[in-house]
């Protein structure tokens, strides 16, 4: 985690803020209305200028103890805000595999 | 098993008092999240990818029908419905809020449970045998000096901010079962002449990105010795163990550039420089941890014969049941590896039902492995019949403990916020294809273990197949390594050569066992023919199809 | 969090209460890094200053405890530093005497939060000390102080 530099191939990426809640750990996104837990309205930063932006709404919110570990995320391209990183895909999509507590006992077995 | 006295108590409620107290701080804005970060990591709350997670202490892997009940309650209440169970015999909840953290600790001390340093740079879970107690070859039962170990380590003042994290592993027996040389100390507990337990320190192992299998630091220390050597041990590492860098911090690193020699010196010259008075109790306390742990020894019955006519029930016998060292008895593993289960992971329900099953047939006991299943330590044998029918009723009672599709995964890019590659559902199919495979052929001895990163959590070094997910130009890509061994012989495994990507994965495997089949003389386990034959029949048995394909 | 340049402004004691600070005149720096207990000559009659340079590194309570067993009781060993309110514990229970609190760090964590940290503090741990306490001792029967 931690703030994403501007290097290379991210430099010309457009980026969102992303941070986990600090109460319930969950992902967030910034957008227009605030932390949203879905990041298709997130506010997007498309130069670095607007990034610096985003990474300083970031440190402010956790000032104020909402959030922890803000930092931005580059996007796989101009279109939706899809990241190019497994990683960011992975946390908004929540895991893979169907979650124990959805099975229905031994019948599924 | 242990039981907390008044004092084992107070310090348990105080600990859950006083992160209660440091997370109100947290929330009020009174202490930074950098600040607050190795606080609550001492206590075991971690933030991952989706939520925090909590990583509550399962000290040496036992625990009793009201506390796996606990266990499944806090699943229930606080989370989805499910725990997930460790190589560390510890159990993760994946979706903790640190508002509700508090009060699980409250509910975990209520039965003598915490979360006490399960994560951070200290001692972590000391682990041992699952079968500590009740298998048939044990010398000595380690779980009264893992009982003492926990005490030393528990909140020591000194050991609270290591370069690194520590971990501890016992043994009592020849067999290795808690993959005792790949920890930064191991114990092998025996008997001296005279009864007397003996202990013989093993240093420097460890998985990650620099595997390394411990040495030898001493042997044959006595009990009065064995903490003022550990103590010594831990200090020296605190005082010289790498803090330059995250990768060269454990202890593994530290003696081999000190070398062993020298790093012996310098825990001997802190031990002659020091009053040790302060660990004259310790034979006492293990003498009374001891004690406890041998009246909950259940006593023999009369053995019975099992009908074995039934096919399934055979099976089951044969791959889950044991032999036990109390006459009468047999010891049962749960296997939580059933048709694409999620490694390690229960559910409530069937924590609560296992619960049941311990207090009506095992003397309410349960144990965690290391390859994340469950064990019913003191089944009578006359009850084996009603245990196998209550786990086929619940979905449990997979023939398939310590074969090939009982593999060992961490939780992966689906939870952790180190992962590289996802690890569960390569471990869900390859575990459902495997267990095809080994009711047709014999792979005994084959152990199947997955990481999602190079952290290791999934013990891949230590398997006869590993496999450790990477991440290439944002795809998965999965390295395989072969012949490592977690047991008395332990080795790490090598890399066979290339990663696979996700989709071709299982063919590779499935391509190698083939191999290991058409090589194998005389029923050699894997590991034998691979170092008979070496590594080049299996390299290219692998990538067969991708050498055709160029 | 804070930048620690006057980290004598205050002290705090054993027993929480945090005291107008003054200068350790004559006092032997340690650098837990570098310096080790064969830096301090036995029979010194100078107040040891040890200094952590980060929350993180633990060092400086493994020397404390070296000196404190080397010297017995009567050496003084001071931190400063880079020391958490939380780890005031440690401190105290690694044979610090005193731990030296700059005024930015009372600012920021407020004066109470040493006092606070260490009254929530597990007090009983399983170990004593040299001079006794500790869990072992009370089973046993052992209670010197």
């Amino acid at each position: 985690m931690g703030t994403t530099k501007l290097s290379g191939k991210n430099a010309d990426r457009a980026h969102i803020l992303t941070a986990n809640s600090l109460l319930t750990g969950r992902s967030l996104y910034w957008t227009p209305e605030g932390w949203s837990q879905s990041p298709d309205n997130a506010i997007r930063a498309e130069n670095s200028e607007a990034v610096a932006e985003l990474e300083a709404r970031g440190k402010a919110e956790e000032l104020v103890n909402m959030v922890v570990g803000a930092y931005v995320v580059p996007l796989a391209s101009r279109d939706g805000n899809e990241p190019v990183a497994m990683r960011e895909r992975r946390r908004i999509a929540g895991p893979s595999i169907a979650l124990p507590g959805a099975l229905t006992g031994p019948a599924s077995a | 098993m242990y039981t907390y006295d008044a004092h084992d108590q107070a310090l348990v409620d105080a600990r859950a008092h006083e992160f209660r107290d440091q997370v109100a701080r947290r929330l009020a804005g009174q202490i930074s999240e950098d600040e607050f970060k190795p606080l609550r990591l001492q206590n075991g709350l971690y933030l991952q990818l989706h939520a925090y997670m909590l990583r509550v202490a399962i000290p040496y892997g036992v625990l009793s029908a009201d506390q796996l009940r606990m266990l499944g309650f806090l699943a229930d209440r606080y989370d989805r419905g499910y725990g997930h169970f460790t190589t560390r015999q510890n159990i993760q909840y994946n979706w903790t809020q640190l508002s509700d953290v508090a009060d699980m600790l409250d509910h975990l001390a209520s039965v003598q449970m915490h979360a006490i340093q399960t994560s951070g740079n200290c001692i972590r879970n000391v682990t041992t045998d699952a079968y500590a107690g009740v298998a048939a070859d044990e010398w000595i039962d380690p779980r009264p000096v893992a009982e003492l170990l926990r005490q030393w380590s528990t909140l020591h003042p000194e050991f609270a901010f290591l370069p690194r994290k520590f971990k501890i592993a016992v043994t009592g027996a020849a067999e290795d079962r808690a993959a005792m040389k790949f920890h930064d100390i191991g114990i092998a507990a025996s008997l001296g002449e005279n009864g007397e337990p003996l202990f013989d320190i093993w240093v420097g192992g460890g998985q990650g990105r620099t595997p390394r299998v411990a040495v030898l630091f001493e042997s044959r220390v006595s009990l009065p010795k064995l903490l003022p050597v550990l103590d010594a041990m831990l200090r020296v590492y605190n005082l010289h163990g790498r803090r330059d860098n995250k990768y060269k911090a454990r202890i593994k690193i530290l003696v081999a550039e000190m070398g062993l020699e020298a790093y012996r010196d310098e825990v001997y010259a802190d031990l002659a420089n020091r009053d040790g008075s302060v660990f004259d109790e310790a034979p006492k306390e293990y003498a009374r941890i001891e004690a406890q742990f041998a009246a909950a020894q259940q006593p023999p019955l009369t053995p019975a014969s099992v009908e074995r006519t039934d096919p399934a029930f055979a099976a089951w016998l044969d791959e889950n049941v044991i032999a036990h060292r109390v006459e009468g008895y047999a010891a049962v593993t749960i296997s939580l590896k059933s048709k694409g289960a999620i490694p390690g992971d229960a559910t409530a329900e069937q924590m609560k039902a296992i619960a049941d099953l311990a207090e009506r047939h095992s003397a309410s006991e349960v144990r965690v492995t290391h390859r994340q299943n469950l064990v019913l330590p003191w089944v009578p044998q006359d009850e084996l019949r009603a245990v196998f029918d209550a786990l086929v009723e619940l979905g449990l009672a997979e023939a398939n403990i310590g074969l090939a599709s009982d593999i060992i995964a961490c939780p992966g890019l689906d939870y952790c916020a180190l992962a590289t590659a996802r690890s569960i559902p390569v471990a869900q199919r390859l575990s459902i294809e495997l267990r095809e495979r080994e009711k047709r052929e014999d792979l005994r001895g084959i152990t199947v273990n997955i990481s999602g990163c190079i952290n290791a959590c999934g013990h891949h070094h230590a398997a006869t197949i590993g496999i450790l997910g990477l991440n290439k130009a944002e795809q998965e890509n999965y390295q395989v390594t072969l012949a490592g061994r977690a047991d008395e012989g332990a080795q790490v495994g090598s890399i066979l050569g290339p990663g696979f990507d996700a989709e071709s994965l299982p063919s590779a495997i499935h391509r190698i066992l083939d191999a290991f089949q058409a090589l194998r003389q005389d029923g050699e386990d894997l590991a034998s023919v691979y170092a008979r034959v070496g590594k080049d029949p299996f390299k290219q048995a692998a990538y067969a199809p991708l050498e055709q394909a160029a | 969090m804070t930048d620690q340049t006057n980290d004598d402004d205050w002290v705090l004691e054993k027993s929480g209460e945090v005291k107008p600070g003054s200068s350790l005149p004559g006092a032997l720096h340690l650098d837990p890094d570098t310096h080790g207990p064969g830096d301090v000559p036995l029979g010194i009659n100078r107040p040891v200053l040890i200094t952590f340079d980060s929350f993180a590194n633990g060092r400086g309570f493994s020397l404390a405890r070296q000196l404190r067993e080397r010297h017995g009781p009567s050496l003084r060993i001071v931190a400063q530093g880079h020391l958490l309110p939380d780890q005031a514990r440690h401190a105290f229970q690694s044979g610090f005497d005193e731990i030296l609190i700059s005024d930015n760090a009372l600012n920021a964590y407020g004066a109470h939060a040493w006092d606070t940290a260490l009254q929530t503090a597990v007090g009983a741990l399983y170990l004593g000390e040299v001079s006794g306490g500790g869990i072992w001792n009370r089973r046993h029967g052992h209670e010197l102080t």
